[in-house]
Parts: structure tokens; sequence; C-alpha cells
């Protein structure tokens, strides 16, 4: 499958000299990502962040370079939690999650997309109407709503940010297919005898599968700010599982006492959101280019 | 013919929506069983609860007595404040128009110069210092920007209030806020739209008409280039409703978005549902006379004429 955004690494199997010769703001957001993405997957297999601990005697530190100590670089929290560790394993989990959805709602809305513009007729109307539908409701609102009927719960949290643009991929996949159709290359397989779910699968995929993706990696950063919005108005992710989030929402309730309880996990959301950003614009460009 | 279909999209999109929330909200089981414990109360009481709040019938006159109700502006009862949800909603109203209004000033105060700018010069360093800072306010998540305006202008500098409503200065902070974010996505479009516009080639002619530079971006530019604006300012607004979610909560403004947050904690969905309802009847109206007005705007497009 080649919705995984992390297009980083295309981007280096190519010659290191190509990657430094790309403008500096791409070259410090795959830096960024690719530093989260190793604290995230690496990190924690061999190092117990123990990032509930609670040490009652040294509540509320400041970080270092405000007048803290080494063994808090990011200070502690109103329990006395490390902020650096909570920090990395809120960032795995937010990672994780908005990675699983964006994966999730792109394999969905393509499969959606192709199914229409292969047996056309109501069943193309009735996904024209639903993408209509989900583009008339702000998303934040259904998934609010989902919440409020089927009570707060990670698997149905997690289903619900899946499902966080869903209809742009159908959109897509059902123009870009209904396009290929008429395509020669298409009528050529179709005259071989070919059945269609290869047909789409190994030639009509491939030739979309770039659009697909710029689409992916701009949704990711908007899933990651879904999932941290609905997380820090306490109906996303629950403790004891930390994430961006429920931090940044607990750390609001000390900014005059403990501001950095609040500006750590704010900064990793935002430096997420704007390296993917950025990424996503270069790839669109290059696309673009094509 | 089209203006027909147009309408009838947007009937089925509103009926989609009210049947989506009523099997959601039979999906989850009995809605009496969910408010009372059938261990200590009894069989009487429920019945009579059932019949008050209209849960008796098969699920097919349920469904019907559902859309009738609503159709008839019956919204039920709120369990936070037993009383009618559509008090309880109404008297929210105001305070987020009063935020959505002020934050789209600031929308447009920020975007159409900003973008109006970056267009003229296309390409250049100003150009893309104003996409630069358009990516950064895009990737700034609006309770990030509030908070840190919350640390900045009420915990540092003690200029304004952090929380709360009353005077024209608690809406600042809210309406930079949702403003700030929103602006950074409409000043990309205000600058591409522009930008499109002024390649167009009855600029051309104008120019070698020999028409002043004003007189080409009032009568030429300005036309051309407000059809795309047309379309997504709406979209902004209304998703200005859903952040106002976020906003709201943050600065403790009393409005719609922080009554569906507490709603949710509450579980009280029949707040919850008429909230949905309106933004997405509002949203779906909008959009439709928005596809209405292009043929107005735009007399190539003719979708108006049935």
């Amino acid at each position: 499958m080649a919705q995984d955004p992390s297009s980083e690494n295309a981007a280096r199997s190519g010659a290191l000299g190509s990657f430094l010769r790309l403008p500096a703001g791409v070259i410090l957001s795959f830096l960024w990502v690719g530093a989260c993405l190793s604290l995230v997957l690496i990190l924690p297999l061999g190092v117990d962040l123990n990032a509930n601990a609670i040490d009652l005697l040294a509540r509320l530190k400041p970080p270092v370079g405000f007048g803290g100590e080494w063994a808090h670089p990011l200070g502690t929290d109103d329990l006395g939690r490390d902020v650096l560790a909570r920090l990395i394993e809120s960032l795995r989990t937010s990672l994780v999650i908005a990675l699983g959805a964006t994966i999730m709602s792109a394999v969905l809305g393509t499969l959606v997309g192709i199914t229409a513009a292969h047996f056309g007729g109501w069943i193309d109307q009735v996904v024209v109407a639903a993408v209509d539908t989900q583009v008339s409701v702000p998303f934040v609102i259904v998934s609010l709503t989902l919440t409020a009927i089927f009570g707060t719960s990670l698997v149905l949290f997690v289903i619900v940010l899946g499902l966080f643009g869903w209809e742009r991929y159908a959109r897509l996949a059902r123009a870009m297919t209904l396009a290929s159709r008429g395509r020669g290359y298409v009528l050529a397989m179709r005259t071989l005898g070919f059945p269609w779910p290869r047909i789409y699968l190994r030639h009509v995929l491939p030739n979309i599968a770039s659009s697909l993706l710029v689409t992916a990696t701009v949704t990711f950063p908007e899933v990651i700010l879904l999932e941290t919005s609905l997380s820090f108005l306490g109906v996303g992710i629950q403790p004891p599982m930390n994430s961006l989030g429920n931090m940044l929402g607990f750390g609001r309730s000390y900014l005059l006492t403990g501001w950095w309880i609040a500006v750590a996990p704010g900064a990793a959301i935002f430096l997420c959101a704007l390296s993917v950003s950025i990424i996503g614009d270069w790839a669109r460009s290059v696309i673009g280019r094509l | 013919m089209m203006l027909l279909g147009r309408i009838l999209r947007a009937v089925f999109s509103l009926w989609a929506i009210v049947t989506l929330v009523f099997v959601a909200l039979r999906a989850t089981g009995d809605p009496i069983l969910a408010i009372f414990d059938p261990d200590d109360t009894t069989a009487e009481a429920i019945q009579s609860y059932r019949e008050i709040w209209g849960y008796t019938g098969t699920t097919l006159e349920q469904y019907i007595r559902y859309v009738g109700n609503l159709a008839a502006g019956e919204f039920g009862f709120s369990t936070m404040g037993n009383r009618p949800a559509a008090v309880v909603v109404m008297e929210r109203v105001w305070p987020t128009v009063q935020l959505v209004g002020a934050s789209t000033f600031i929308m447009f105060a920020i975007g159409i110069p900003v973008g109006t700018l970056a267009a003229m010069k296309v390409g250049t360093r100003i150009d893309r210092a104003v996409m630069a800072f358009s990516t950064v306010g895009f990737a700034l998540p609006s309770f990030v920007l509030g908070l840190g305006l919350i640390l900045l202008l009420s915990v540092n500098l003690r200029l304004l209030p952090g929380n709360g409503t009353g005077t024209i200065l608690h809406l600042i902070m809210p309406a930079l806020t949702l403003g700030i974010t929103k602006a950074a996505i409409f000043t990309r479009f205000v600058r591409s739209s522009l930008a499109d516009a002024l390649r167009l080639q009855c600029i051309t002619a104008a120019r070698a008409r020999g028409l002043g530079e004003g007189q080409i971006f009032l009568r030429h530019v300005v036309p051309n280039a407000l059809l795309p604006l047309v379309t997504i300012t709406p979209l902004l607004v209304g998703a200005m409703v859903a952040a106002a979610a976020v906003v709201e909560s943050v600065f403790g403004w009393p409005g719609l978005g922080r009554l569906i947050v507490e709603s949710v904690a509450n579980r009280d969905l029949a707040v919850l549902q008429m909230i949905v309802m309106m933004v997405a009847a509002l949203m779906i109206t909008t959009n439709l006379i928005v596809d209405l007005t292009y043929s107005t705007l735009d007399p190539r497009t003719g979708a108006g004429r049935s």
C-alpha cells in the first residue's frame, strides 16, 4: 500500500545531495518528522518511560533554562510526573492514531470511489450524495455527536477519526477512475480478458496513487489537529493514556504556575502539523510539475 | 431543471442527516433504559416516561413521529436543564453569532489586503513570506493559539480578561483566535483567485486598451476573482462554528460551541441533535444559496435559469 505518508524514505533513497538541495523548510520538516518517528518507534522498545510515575516531592519543577535540573529536562507537572516522558508517550499515541486514521480513511475512501466509478448507476448516485452530505456537516460536530451517542472508547475514537476525510479520497478516486476507464491501457487489458479487480489494483491504482498520497499528506495534519482538539476537549483519548491533546488540556489549568506543562505538547502539535503541511505542499508542487 | 436538482440534493442531505442521527440514537439501545435504571424505577414510571417522550410503538412509528416532531420544530427536553432543548440552544445562539461575526470581520480584515498584496507580487519575497505565514497559521491549532494569547495577554501583560463574557474586551481574544486561524486559509484563497484572475486574457486586453490599473482591478480582476471566494467563504464560516467548540471552551465563552461540548459531556442528546440539525441546515442552505447566486455572479453557468 502506498498510503504511508512518510515519503521521506523515498526522498532519502535518492542521493543525499538531492535531498540537501531541497528548500530549507522541507529539509527541516523531514528531519522533524524523522526524529518524531524514530522517537516514537525505536525509543520505547528498550526504555521504560514511566510517564505516569508520580513524584510528589518534585512537583511543578521548571524546565532546564528556567531554573530546572537535567533530571527533568522539560520540568514536571502538578503530580511531579516528568513532562518529557509524558510528551514522548503522548507523541507516540497521537502519531500512531493519526497515521492509522489516515490509512483507514484513504483505503476506505479509495475503495468507495473506485466502486462508485466501476458500477455507476444508482450506486454512483448514492456515493455522490453521501459525499455531498459529509461535506455539509463539519466533521468536528460529527465526531462529537458520535462520541455523545456511543460514549468515549478508544476503538470508537479511532474509527471516527478513520472516517475523517474519506470523502476527499472517494471524490478523487472516483473522478480519476472514471477518467482512466476511457484510456487505452484499460481498454487493452479488458480486451485481453483481465478481470476488473486486477486492472484496478495493478494498473489504475498505481496511476492515481500519487494524487491520493498528496491528499493524504494534506489530510494528515488535519487528523492530528482533530485528534488533539477532541482529546483537549476531553472526549478523545482518556487517562491513563496520554495524548498531546489531553496533556495540553490538563496543562491548561496550570498556565499560571506551570506554563511548561501546556507549552510542551502545544509546541509538539504545532511542529508536527506544520512539518507535514510543508512536506505536503512540497509534494503537491512536485507532482504538479510532473 | 438544474435548480430543482440542487434543491432535491439539499433536501436529501438534510433527510440523510436526520435519519443517521435517529439510527445512531436507536443503535445504542432503548433510550429510556439509558436514562433510568429498571432496577430502581417502577415499570409504570418507565412506561409513562416512554409515552411522554414518544418512545412507544414500532421503530418505524417512532421514526415517523421523530421526523414529524423535528419538522414541527419540537426537539424534546434537555436532560441537563430540564427545559425544552430549543430554549437551551436558543439562548446560546447570540454569543456565537457575535463571536463568528467578529471573527469573520478579522478574517476579512487580514485576508483581503494581505492576499491581494501577495497576488500582486506573485513569486516575490513578499509573496513567499505571506504563504509561509499562511502555512504556519494553518498548522497552529486554535487551542494552542488561544492558550498562547492567554499566556501573553492575560497572564504576562494583564491586558485582557482570559475567561468569561460581559464586555467587549472578553470578545477580543476568542475572536482573534478564531479569526487568525481561518484568515490563514482565507488569505491563500484570496491570493490564488486574484492571481488566477490577473492571468486572464481580458486583463491583458484591458491593458492594451489603455485602461488605468485601478479601473482594470475593479472592473475586471475583482469580478473574476469573486467567484471562488464566494464559494469558500460560507464553508469557512461554517467551519468557524465547528471550531467555536474548541475556542469557546478555551475562553469560557457561553456560546453554541461550548454547549456542544457540555451536552456531549452530559450526554444531553436532545440539545446535541438540535445543534447538529441547526448547523447542517445552515450549511446546506448557505451552499444552496451560493450555488444559486452563481448564475447572477457568472452568467456563463446559468444554473438559476430553469
